[in-house]
């Protein structure tokens, strides 16, 4: 009906979101003494998600995005920094680890949906324990009845719940890792490159129900992804990370129509485009050489709704 | 009967030279309690020397199914059970243990679309380059490890991390460095099922220029399986789109970009977002991927064809040539006749 999203379907301004992040650090080390180095993997990031929003966050491979979803997901501490949830501080409430009520709420999608799922159990066992622990009064017909409407929510057909997973496609594999945490119905998704292994048909189809979620659930999303068409296709808002920083973030149409940071600019120019005649040769980068020069992590207003990081002098 | 139109008419690749690989009516069939699933059904193309091959298509369809049965590493329950895979002039399904385990890796590569998990999670990525080549070269260790380094640097990757373990790296950079040690020992034919997709698209297309250049100057070719057609199309030479286990287009690239003739690979071309323009609903192709214990009888993408007619569900379309250089399965597309005096020639 309405074109892919309309913002006036995001919630107003003024109520508080759901999802606050303030300057966020995550160091990690490397190798041991006296041959130990740190490795930034964030730094220094901060950004909201509304109630009923999706945000997309994009950008370099190793830039830390992984890291983000994991401490958000209370998969990993951070070195420092704060996560706001619902008005909660999570980090100083629930120190060591998260509540039931904080897993019920926020669900991850992992990267790699052949390390996420159990080999030993068929693709029934990993739908039907979130179903049972969220539905505790279900009867086992009901069960069976959810069970069915989430395989087929993610296109998958019934007789595929009797398989093991290295029974699945890469693809096939992936949908169950999405139908697995939408079985809570959570109220934040993380998903790390949920359709990184589908094809094209199906994966429309994922951002259509991913879209479909937000718009009658009003469920919230980041949305981790390389893709950019596909973050611009159902993101409201989109985040760009390079080496540990969040370097540019707004609406997602109108930042891809004018990206001001140098980086947001060059992953632009590299998306494939089979129409494309002339090739973009990107300069050669390595995450752990560039920790230096992280400029004052002040932020460029460009607009009401998109903002950029303010360039180091020595790298502009 | 058309297995045998197919395997005769299956020797699609025009290539001048002996083919580097040769795929002929391959059928692999998986066994399962649940029914015996026909991933591949009756699949024949050829790979030329120095060229690269794409293989598009739906998720399940059996693009890697095709990718494990040509590296040999099909284990039970799966079964090659008709057709032949030459590679370099030789049946690979011919070749005893000994003989295969000359051949992998040597002389046909693999990144596997598991790349990230197949990396040994208790071993430095620095020694684990440096065993394929104490193992495969005889190199002694010290060569081996300025090699590794070398090889790092090949794919971005700054040789400190030789002593990270692959947990300590992102999910790209254990990507690319699954990719350099495929490329360690120079094989003639590589193997590439969706080894991008963790990567973001600056790293993706800086790999893919290195990955080009290499080809280009060692001249080995390349079997590269995506659903990223954009990508597919702007790296390979010729591409073939893939149907729930058979081949249902083969053309050069370009061709297959601007003139897809066959109804599924047209929808394929159409399921893409835009990133310019205003925003767009795309509904993808409607209806689940087809159950391959049971595929749909006839022409197997008939229940979700916009255009099938009634003979669809009961006529299996051979492959066949319907414009020059370029061959689909649909009942609805003549024949292309090749002209008397380019057929004389
Ligand atoms: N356990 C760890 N120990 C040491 N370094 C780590 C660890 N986990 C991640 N890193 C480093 O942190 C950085 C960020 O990694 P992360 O996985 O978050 O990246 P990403 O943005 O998700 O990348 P990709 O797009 O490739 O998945 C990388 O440089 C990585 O090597
Ligand atoms: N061990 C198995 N037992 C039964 N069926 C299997 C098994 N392994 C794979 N299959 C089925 O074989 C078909 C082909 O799988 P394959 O992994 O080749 O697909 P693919 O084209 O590579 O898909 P993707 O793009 O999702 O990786 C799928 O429908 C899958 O469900
Ligand atoms: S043969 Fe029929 S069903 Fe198959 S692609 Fe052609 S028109 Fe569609
Ligand atoms: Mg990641
Ligand atoms: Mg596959």
């Amino acid at each position: 009906m309405s074109p892919a999203h309309s913002t006036s379907s995001r919630p107003e301004r003024a109520t508080e979101p759901l999802v606050q992040v303030r300057n966020l650090s995550k160091d990690y080390h490397l190798g041991s003494f006296p041959f130990r180095s740190t490795v930034r993997a964030v730094n220094d990031v901060s950004f909201d998600i509304n109630h009923g929003e999706i945000v997309a966050l994009v950008g370099e491979s190793g830039s830390g995005k992984s890291t983000i979803a994991r401490i958000l997901a209370r998969l990993e501490q951070p070195t420092g920094g704060q996560l706001i949830i619902d008005g909660q501080d999570i980090f100083a409430t629930e120190r060591r680890k998260a509540s039931m009520k904080y897993r019920s709420k926020v669900q991850m999608v992992f990267q790699d949906p052949f390390g996420s799922l159990n080999p030993a159990h068929r693709i029934e066992h990993f739908l039907t324990r979130p179903l049972q622990l969220h539905g505790e009064n279900d009867s086992p017909k009901a069960l069976k009845l959810k069970l069915r409407e989430l395989m087929a929510t993610v296109g998958l057909g019934e007789q595929m719940l009797d398989r093991y997973p290295h029974q699945l496609s890469g693809g096939q594999r992936q949908r169950v890792a999405i139908a697995r945490a939408l079985a809570v119905e959570p109220e934040i998704i993380l998903a790390d490159e949920p359709t990184s292994m589908l094809d094209v048909s199906v994966r429309i189809g994922i951002l259509n129900l991913m879209r479909k979620l937000r718009d009658e659930r009003g469920v919230s999303m980041l949305y981790i992804t390389h893709d950019l068409a596909s973050a611009r296709y159902i993101a409201d808002t989109t985040l760009v990370m390079c080496a540990g920083d969040l370097v540019e973030g707004g609406e997602s149409i109108e930042l891809m129509a004018a990206p001001h940071h140098p980086y947001t600019q060059l992953l632009l120019s590299a998306v494939p485009d089979a129409r494309r005649t002339q090739t973009v040769r990107p300069p050669k980068r390595d995450a752990t050489e560039r920790n230096a020069n992280r400029g004052s992590g002040e932020r460029v207003t460009l607009s009401e709704s998109h903002w950029a990081l303010k360039v180091p002098e020595s790298a502009a | 009967m058309e297995t045998l139109t197919e395997q005769d008419r299956g020797n699609i690749g025009r290539t001048a030279a002996a083919p580097v690989l040769s795929v002929k009516n391959l059928q692999v069939q998986y066994t399962a309690e649940i029914g015996n699933v026909t991933a591949v059904d009756g699949v024949s193309f050829d790979i030329g020397a120095g060229e690269v091959f794409g293989l598009a298509g739906e998720s399940g369809c059996g693009k890697s199914t095709i990718a494990n049965a040509v590296m040999r590493l099909l284990q039970t329950p799966a079964k090659i059970t008709g057709g032949s895979i030459e590679l370099n002039g030789k049946n690979l399904l011919d070749l005893g243990e000994e003989e295969l385990r000359r051949t992998r890796w040597r002389d046909v590569a693999m990144v596997f679309q598991s790349a990230m998990n197949s990396l040994n999670p208790v071993m430095t990525i620095g020694d684990q380059i440096v065993d394929v080549f104490t193992t495969h070269e005889r190199m002694p260790k010290k060569a081996a490890r300025e090699r590794a380094a070398e090889l790092l640097k090949l794919v971005d990757i700054s040789p400190d991390r030789l002593k990270s373990y692959p947990h300590q790296l992102s999910g790209g950079m254990r990507q690319r460095a699954v990719i350099a040690i495929a490329l360690a020992l120079k094989p003639s034919l590589l193997i590439m099922d969706e080894p991008t997709t963790a990567l973001d698209v600056v790293v993706q297309q800086d790999i893919m220029h290195q990955i080009k250049e290499l080809q280009q100057r060692l001249g080995f070719s390349i079997l590269f399986i995506t659903h990223d057609i954009s990508l597919m199309v702007e790296l390979s030479h010729r591409m073939a789109v893939m149907y729930a286990g058979k081949l249902v287009e083969v053309a050069p690239s370009k061709d297959m970009l601007e003139n897809p003739l066959h109804p599924y690979t047209n929808a394929l071309m159409g399921a893409f977002p835009p990133l310019t323009g205003p925003r767009v609903e795309l509904t993808g192709i409607p209806d689940a991927p087809p159950n391959m214990a049971h595929p749909p009888t006839g022409c197997r993408f008939h229940p979700r064809c916009p255009l099938a007619v009634d003979a669809c569900r009961t006529v299996a379309p051979p492959l066949l040539p319907k414009a020059e250089n370029h061959d689909a399965a649909c009942l609805l597309l003549p024949e292309y006749v090749v002209p008397r005096e380019r057929s004389r020639r």
